[in-house]
């Protein structure tokens, strides 16, 4: 490094542990340091024996510039000295394993960690366990799967678990958690949509279900009930006439929400109390469960094809739509109109997005340029982009922390496992 | 032996420089122009004017054998003058005019009068005919003539100058009859308007005709100009297009000359008054129920009446003897058509500005697309625009059209208005259902070919600039940004975007400029987008080979190495380029220079024009962070 070059002072602090901790002085460094510069300093300091990258955060953001431009961008005095917090940065992720399947793969869900669900257009979904081999086939739907969600289980060996399909219906499976190979049909049929559904999402206390469907409406069920005192005598009769076929049991809706006025494309029920809903109209709402009255309408530009509340207190809402950005909302803002953060890296319009389940700050964006990014909201360039399908990426879904499972139009369905990282 | 060979050659030599066998020489290919008036027995003015009428124009010589100061002529061309029948005619008024004046001198006015009536007369269509042997010639070079009837058609009849009215007038009809025909034919292709006057181009019979018409100002006739050549000129082309408007008119079917509305020609909407005319007459049948028709609604000087009497009678003895010749059959194809006129006849007269949406046979998809264009707008001329080219472009590109004067179709107050122009700070009283627009949008829209959103030009803004159709500017390597703005929303009109399903149909105006304005500044963050995505890759690109475990100060030196072994210049060879230009002849080197000079010229134009872009943006963008 020449000598003529500026040097600013720097003092690193970190949260990490112990034994990468480096001491609190003020370093002199030159201006021209970006990430990777400053990574190798601390891997120098703490002598480590392979190189750990390492990502640094200035007030509250991630650096991805020099020094330099950090100082003029903000407006930094060159005689300050600058307090970098580090942190373990995030790896490029390596493919677990890929699977082929029939048909595009429309809908994964990986919210059990023993094992991941995905939905195809071949009308089946399916089980896979960690080691990648296909456990249970769920048969039962006439058309293509759009959306799987878990709704807990009533014992230690099964999971209940609810598809929604483009026949109009939902259905309800019992699915075995240990490693076995069947086929499965299904327990309860929820009909009553008058179009394909297009999402479904269960409470957090699994006692209720929610699907948004192309007919515009949003409907809930109940899972545990049986509701044949609400059906009439003619629909009676009808199933005792074909009553050895019909062995299954039937839910209707209990309410349904007409509020959005185009397809609603995604769901997410985060708390007892509300839910949130995406539509078609470009705008996405919040509904009180007990009142069923639309308590916040936020209007986007485009049309909105999914949404993810997570974040500091479960408060954000990310939405993704007929646009290659991604949009980061504030709930607790009433009257935004705009959102607080507006993410674009993708080239293409983006299919899925999910915030990680423990992490207030990563999240998971899927896309039709064949892409899945994980993108920390501290930076406005995402932390690792996977070039996961060969077309597009209709799906995407955390699963055990680390990994990342993804289904596409390629009809593959992928796993990839990051690099331990410690979640903050 | 070796003697005889040499004289042998010198003979030869001798030979070829008296050039007996060759090639007659200069003198006897050219003559001046002097000799020429002797060979022809004529004066120079008389000269002048023949040899603009032939079409014959001085030469020059590789050797001027008289002198550097003479004028030279093909022999050739003075021979073809000698027997011209018109310089045999113009010898006849001579001696003929000798006679007047003679009869005058001896008081005997008698004789001189008749003379006077009975004077010999030429006309310049042999000419025409030998001159353009195809109608298609004709067409071709139809670009002078249009020009210069145009201008005079908007010349004040002077007499200092000696600019006969009978000429303007005719002029002016001509021009007139030219419009309504291209109004017609919906052949008007593009438009632009110049400080010079405005440019026309017209595709008629498969030949893209340029000219360029005044503006309608007070014309003041300037002094350095030969009004007596530019007549001799405007003399030939009247005669020119004369002819070339009868074949056009006869090739739709239509009567020639066709037949002025006099009332509106009293009120100086002549185009109009053609057109509606033209409207109802494919067939002589509407066209003589359209003059009966006009006969009662207005007052009408004697003459013309009995004029318009005897065309009707003409038409009139025609078509009876025609009746007469026909058979049966044809006869009753007759009674039917007339059993179904009074139904149509109405609504023709009522909507003839709108055309009929029917597919009109051997009709090309420009001509269509033009034809469509204003085809459900009506538009309402202000008093302060220039009513006739915009009732011209209007007409031409299928729009129906009225104007703030007497015989206007329909009166401001019409519900039916969709557009008004106007071209004027501010309007009093605005109709709520309709655009107020200024006359720039007409044109744009009819150069572009589809309807630009109205709000950049409406009332009391500054328009977008008139770009020139007329201009490649692929060609010219500088792409104007309104043009740009331009060329998307026409894609946007072109493929017809799908509604999406619950939003009002189609894609209205106001939304494709939302459209593009979204885009001009996406423009402005591309390169925010494209810094970010740099970043990302850098990051990407780091983190991998931070993993690899290689040492930043290492790539560090790595790369400071890689620039200035770049910076290096690549030694010198022998460019091909400059081989191949050494190569050349002279004749051709010099003409590649002048080339590559106005490639440069033209570089440099365009870098000019950036920079003056780029120094507005600025000073705009200045102005708006001071306003903030």
């Amino acid at each position: 490094m020449d000598a003529g070059e500026r040097q600013v002072q720097v003092r690193f602090t970190t949260r990490l542990g112990s034994d990468l901790r480096v001491e609190a002085t003020a370093f002199s460094l030159p201006v021209h340091l970006n990430r990777y510069g400053l990574s190798q300093i601390i891997n120098t300091l703490l002598a480590l024996d392979g190189p750990r990258p390492f990502d640094f955060l200035f007030d509250g953001e991630l650096i991805r510039t020099t020094l330099e431009q950090l100082y003029l961008s903000k407006n930094l005095s060159a005689e300050s000295i600058l307090v970098l917090e580090y942190i373990l940065a995030v790896g490029p992720p390596e493919l677990q394993s890929s699977q082929p399947e029939k048909d595009w793969v429309s809908a994964v869900n990986g919210v059990n960690p023993s094992l991941i669900l995905s939905g195809s257009y071949d009308s089946f979904a399916r089980a896979w366990f960690p080691d990648g081999t296909c456990g249970s086939v769920l048969k039962g739907h006439s058309d293509a799967i759009t959306s799987i969600a878990v709704a807990g289980s009533s014992n230690d060996t099964d999971l209940d678990v609810i598809t929604s399909s483009k026949d109009k219906t939902l259905r309800l499976w019992k699915v075995p958690l240990k490693p076995s190979s069947s086929t499965l049909s299904s327990v309860r049929i929820f009909k009553g949509h008058a179009a394909s559904v297009q999402c479904v999402a269960a409470n957090p206390s699994n006692t209720q279900v929610c699907s948004g469907s192309w007919d515009s409406t949003i409907k809930l069920w109940k899972i545990d009930s049986e509701d044949e005192d609400n059906e009439d005598e003619q629909a009676l009769k009808k199933r005792k006439l074909d009553g050895a076929k019909q062995s299954i049991a039937q839910v209707t809706a209990f309410t349904t929400h007409k509020e959005h006025t185009q397809c609603v494309a995604a769901l997410e029920w985060p708390e007892d109390r509300y839910i949130f809903s995406a539509s078609w109209d470009h705008s996405f709402r919040q509904w009180d469960v007990e009142t069923s009255i639309n308590t916040l309408t936020m209007t986007c530009s485009k049309a909105l094809h999914c949404l993810s509340v997570g974040g500091e207190g479960s408060l954000l809402v990310a939405t993704g739509g007929a646009d290659p950005v991604l949009r980061i909302w504030d709930t607790r803002m009433p009257g935004t109109v705009v959102p607080v953060l507006q993410l674009t890296s993708h080239t293409s319009w983006i299919s899925s997005c999910k915030w990680h389940r423990q992490s207030p700050k990563h999240l998971l964006t899927s896309s039709y340029d064949g892409t899945v990014k994980m993108w920390d909201i501290r930076s406005k360039v995402p932390l690792q982009t996977v070039e996961a399908h060969k077309d597009k990426v209709l799906c995407t879904d955390w699963w055990r922390e680390d990994t990342v499972v993804s289904g596409g139009a390629d009809c593959e369905f992928k796993l990839f496992k990051y690099t331990p990282i410690e979640w903050l | 032996m070796v003697k005889q060979v040499k004289n042998a050659v010198k003979a030869a030599k001798r030979k070829l420089h008296t050039g007996r066998r060759g090639n007659p020489g200069n003198a006897a290919k050219y003559i001046t122009r002097n000799k020429a008036l002797n060979r022809l027995q004529i004066k120079l003015p008389e000269f002048r004017r023949l040899c603009i009428l032939k079409g014959i124009h001085p030469r020059e010589p590789k050797k001027k054998f008289e002198g550097q100061n003479k004028t030279y002529y093909h022999v050739k061309d003075i021979n073809f003058l000698l027997h011209e029948p018109l310089l045999e005619k113009s010898r006849e008024i001579r001696a003929y005019e000798k006679k007047i004046t003679k009869a005058r001198a001896k008081y005997n006015t008698d004789l001189a009068h008749r003379l006077q009536n009975n004077r010999p007369s030429f006309t310049l269509d042999h000419l025409v005919k030998e001159r353009y042997p195809s109608f298609i010639d004709a067409v071709r070079d139809l670009e002078d003539p249009l020009t210069m009837i145009h201008l005079f058609a908007t010349l004040p009849a002077d007499t200092t100058h000696s600019v006969p009215f009978e000429r303007v007038h005719s002029c002016r009809r001509l021009s007139l009859e030219w419009q309504a025909y291209v109004t017609r034919t919906h052949s008007l292709r593009k438009i632009f308007v110049s400080v010079k006057g405005i440019y026309y181009q017209v595709e008629v019979s498969g030949q893209k005709i340029t000219y360029l018409t005044p503006h309608v100002l007070n014309q003041v006739l300037p002094e350095d100009v030969d009004f007596r050549v530019m007549l001799t000129f405007a003399e030939f082309y009247e005669t020119l297009l004369g002819f070339v408007n009868f074949k056009l008119y006869h090739s739709l079917g239509l009567n020639y000359p066709p037949v002025l509305d006099p009332r509106l020609e009293q009120a100086a909407a002549e185009l109009y008054a053609l057109m509606k005319d033209l409207a109802g007459g494919t067939t002589s049948a509407p066209l003589l129920e359209d003059a009966s028709a006009k006969e009662d609604d207005a007052p009408v000087s004697v003459d013309e009446q009995q004029s318009l009497m005897e065309a009707e009678n003409k038409e009139k003895r025609i078509a009876e003897s025609q009746a007469r010749l026909a058979s049966l059959q044809d006869r009753l194809k007759q009674i039917e058509k007339e059993k179904e006129k009074p139904q149509d006849v109405p609504v023709q007269v009522k909507t003839e500005a709108m055309d009929v949406d029917d597919v009109i046979e051997d009709e090309d998809l420009e001509t269509r697309t033009c034809r469509r264009l204003f085809q459900n707008l009506t538009f309402f001329l202000g008093r302060e625009v220039p009513r006739e080219s915009l009732l011209f472009v209007i007409r031409s590109f299928g729009g129906a059209v009225s104007w703030d004067g007497d015989g206007a179709p329909f009166p401001e107050n019409d519900e039916v208005i969709t557009h008004q122009i106007v071209d004027r700070p501010t309007q009093g009283h605005k109709f709520l259902s309709r655009h107020y627009v200024q006359p720039q949008w007409v044109y744009d829209c009819a150069n572009n070919r589809i309807l630009l959103p109205t709000e950049p030009y409406l009332l009391g803004r500054i328009p977008p600039p008139h770009l020139s159709p007329f201009v490649d500017n692929e060609a010219e390597g500088h792409v104007p940004e309104y043009a740009d703005t331009i060329k998307r929303l026409r894609l946007a009109a072109n493929q017809q975007l799908a509604p999406l399903p619950g939003s009002e149909s189609g894609i209205d105006e106001g939304e494709l400029l939302v459209a593009a304005a979204a885009r001009r500044r996406e423009d402005l963050e591309a390169e925010k987008e494209r810094e970010l995505a740099a970043m990302e890759k850098s990051y990407a690109e780091d983190l991998r080979r931070e993993l690899a475990g290689k040492s930043f100060s290492g790539e560090e030196e790595a790369l400071a190495d890689v620039p200035e072994s770049e910076v290096l210049p690549p030694p010198k060879e022998d460019d091909p380029k400059d081989m191949a230009k050494m190569m050349l002849s002279r004749n051709k080197r010099n003409l590649y220079q002048a080339m590559e000079m106005s490639n440069t010229k033209k570089k440099e134009e365009v870098k000019l024009i950036k920079e003056r872009k780029r120094k507005a943006d600025e000073k705009e963008r200045k102005k708006k962070t001071r306003t903030m």
